[in-house]
């Protein structure tokens, strides 16, 4: 078997909670009093496996097990995608690959030298120059000036920012300083690349050019260790995945089939969730009775993006002459909140906003309707928010109810079917023949 | 857990050798000296970074390394020559006190700028791994230019001086080959204390509004502005535990015949300075390790 150039043996990582951030002198004396005068035992605890622990706590529960007994061997040359929801684990891995960070217990080994790009353009500082923050923050990254120099002028070129690399930087404008700081970045020449997020930064055609850089990496055989929300790009540049949840690994494979898993665990049934009377999320103010999507001539999930839908929120109220909200966000399959919504924004009838009309006890239905091209093609999830006086909230369903957007027939047709963009407005387009004068004038 | 790296097969990388482990955190007196001589550009780059970024956007630009000085000696020629009238051993006041600032404010910036490592580069620290001591040795390096700026100004004084005619001012001489190692004494004293400083303000916040203050009164402690011999003997022994005190009086010695050069005094005083430099480099070792996770 190919030796490893990474290995994670049973790597476990405890944050304490409440009292991150610097403790004041006074904690401190205050815990070393009670324990060393007042001879007061200190409570240890005891992780899943039985073992006594490192981590001291005052009170039971405040420990947080950002990684608990996660192991891996990656080879030399993988690209290996790591995903999870916010909070699984993935970005304290990264940070103890990286060196930032030590595990709890546990042990990594790393063969060969490691560049981690947590961030891009750490250490630049605004009052240098763009060629003095690129040797600094070279350098930061383990770059010898040597390859700094040598690779100058490729690192400019790529950044595309040659005209103001004698300018501070504090001058640029923060995408032309992070097209310096990846330009930077990509020419490191380590033998493990760790990259957290960071092509979430720039235009889409930076974007692009930093995602063939990556490629390129991995094609000259650099290990290349990369953690994304965006699942299209972790997909396709990643030929391995592991997934993360709660600090323990899920599942670790080939990413098809790892991604899949991991979209179809983040989603719901359907377009439609009805409970029970007494059943359904909410309090002894409101309870949800149900949610449900549905097209002007059909109800379904799956739509056509020039037709208008709408969403219907089923409640029962308890509390009479309640002054009610409702609230619905909408989450694309990249975790990108598209927006927020509030019943309170439109009006009834009468012209009057909803809120100053507060509601009896009963039963009833809220239906919001969206309008025809205003969302791109793709899959998006509903939360759903219902609100006692604007902010107290009763009843949430969150990513519960999804919906698929269609492209149209004639669309499909012409274009590829890959618009890019989060939204895919239809906007008002004209063309007219002008005059060279009317070309002067403007 | 067997740690003995493994004879490994020729791959196709054959930069694979013995591997980095990364293992739960061990606080112990174990500095990888061959790993800061690799970031030996990055400190240097720090060290340009220090020099170039602090003085953009000033009017008199560099010049205030002079400045700095010239005002402070000019404050204590008048506060504590002219009007406290405290002695300075027979030497102008000017270059008493000039003399005595090259070295103390070598320290004292050393301290004072070294003790801020972790809470200024916090977010640095945060996402990317180099030898954390590279800040403060960078630090170290980026105040010698300061260092040659205030002997420059003290020779240039010394030299009028002598010139007007100045009784007991001695001629150039070997000693003041010393000077360098009295500088290295008081940088190595800095380094110590900003070790120290900086591993405890990582921790204890509260503790960067102590530095200056606690600055401030070792300055008074020190012979800067009077000379040891001026001191009642009821402090001596106190002020001869100072380590800051031996490598001061040294260099007034040198260059203006003035200070007291005690070989016990100055044994005592390198092994203080041992004791905290070692200490410091423990203790900063620790919050390496720890400052991230409570950053």
């Amino acid at each position: 078997m190919e030796t490893p150039i990474i290995e994670v043996e049973n790597v476990a990582k405890c944050y304490r909670l409440g009292t991150l951030g610097a403790n004041s002198l006074k904690e401190s004396l205050a815990e070393w009093w009670s324990k060393r005068i007042k001879k007061q035992t200190v409570v240890y605890h005891d992780d899943a496996w039985g073992e006594k622990e490192h981590c001291k706590e005052r009170a039971v529960g405040k420990d947080l097990w950002a990684l608990n007994d996660v192991s891996m061997i990656i080879k030399p040359g993988e690209v290996v995608g790591i995903i999870g929801k916010n909070g699984a684990g993935k970005s304290t891995l990264l940070k103890i690959l990286a060196r930032v960070t030590t595990p709890t217990k546990g042990e990594v080994r790393l063969r060969g030298r490691t560049a981690s790009l947590l961030e891009v353009g750490t250490g630049f500082h605004p009052d240098l120059t763009g060629r003095e923050n690129t040797f600094l923050n070279g350098a930061i990254l383990g770059m010898s000036k040597k390859d700094i120099v040598r690779n100058f002028d490729a690192i400019v070129d790529f950044s595309g920012v040659e005209k103001f690399i004698d300018t501070p930087i504090k001058r640029y404008s923060s995408g032309m300083r992070l097209r310096l700081a990846f330009a930077v970045a990509a020419f490191l020449s380590a033998e493990i690349v760790i990259v957290d997020e960071v092509l979430a930064v720039g235009d889409a055609l930076f974007q692009k050019k930093c995602i063939d850089k990556m490629r390129e990496r991995a094609r000259e055989g650099r290990t290349v260790l990369f953690v994304s929300h965006q699942l299209a790009v972790l997909g396709a540049l990643c030929p391995r995945a592991i997934w993360l949840e709660k600090g323990r690994v899920v599942e670790d494979g080939p990413s098809d089939q790892v991604l899949s898993n991991y979209i179809g665990s983040i989603r719901s049934k359907g377009g439609q969730k009805t409970w029970a009377k007494g059943e359904g999320p909410g309090d002894e103010v409101v309870k949800l009775l149900g949610v449900h999507i549905s097209s002007p001539d059909k109800q379904s999930n799956q739509l056509i993006i020039d037709e208008p839908f709408s969403i219907h929120i089923d409640f029962e109220l308890f509390k009479p002459n309640t002054k009610l909200t409702c609230y619905i966000t909408l989450v694309d399959k990249h975790e990108n909140l598209l927006f927020q919504s509030a019943s309170l924004c439109s009006t009834s009838e009468d012209g009057s906003p909803e809120l100053e009309t507060p509601y009896n006890r009963g039963d009833y239905r809220l239906s919001c309707t969206l309008p025809p091209n205003l969302l791109t093609n793709g899959h998006y999830l509903v939360n759903v928010y219902l609100a006692e006086n604007l902010h107290n909230p009763r009843a949430v369903s969150e990513r519960e109810i999804e919906f698929t957007l269609h492209d149209s027939p004639q669309w499909h047709t012409v274009y590829h079917p890959h618009w890019p963009g989060l939204i895919r407005p239809k906007l008002h387009w004209e063309t007219k023949p002008i005059s060279s004068t009317e070309i002067n004038i403007s | 857990m067997d740690t003995t790296p493994q004879p490994l097969p020729s791959t196709s990388t054959p930069q694979l050798g013995r591997p980095l482990v990364i293992r739960p955190s061990r606080p112990l007196l174990k500095i990888d000296w061959a790993e800061i001589w690799h970031y030996r550009d990055l400190l240097m780059l720090l060290v340009k970074r220090d020099f170039s970024s602090k003085y953009r956007q000033t009017i008199l630009g560099p010049l205030w390394f002079l400045l700095q000085p010239l005002l402070t000696t000019c404050v204590f020629s008048v506060v504590f020559g002219q009007i406290a009238r405290i002695s300075t051993g027979g030497v102008p006041a000017i270059l008493f006190y000039l003399n005595g600032l090259i070295g103390w404010n070598y320290l004292a910036q050393t301290f004072t700028m070294g003790a801020t490592t972790f809470t200024t580069h916090a977010d640095m620290f945060q996402k990317v791994y180099f030898p954390r001591l590279v800040v403060p040795l960078s630090i170290l390096i980026s105040n010698i230019f300061s260092l040659l700026v205030q002997l420059g100004l003290f020779l240039g004084f010394y030299v009028y001086f002598f010139a007007t005619g100045t009784e007991g001012l001695p001629l150039p001489n070997i000693t003041w080959g010393l000077f360098p190692l009295f500088v290295l004494h008081l940088g190595l004293l800095g380094l110590g204390c900003a070790l120290w400083s900086s591993a405890l303000t990582a921790r204890y916040r509260d503790l960067s509004y102590l530095v200056p203050v606690l600055v401030q009164l070792w300055m008074y402690g020190t012979p800067i502005i009077y000379p040891l011999s001026a001191v009642p003997a009821a402090y001596h022994d106190w002020i001869t535990l100072n380590p800051a005190t031996a490598p001061i009086e040294g260099i007034r010695h040198i260059f203006l015949s003035a200070g007291v050069i005690d070989y016990n005094l100055y044994m005592r005083s390198i092994g203080i300075t041992g004791i905290i430099l070692l200490t410091g480099l423990i203790l900063f070792k620790r919050a390496e390790i720890h400052s991230t996770d409570t950053a």
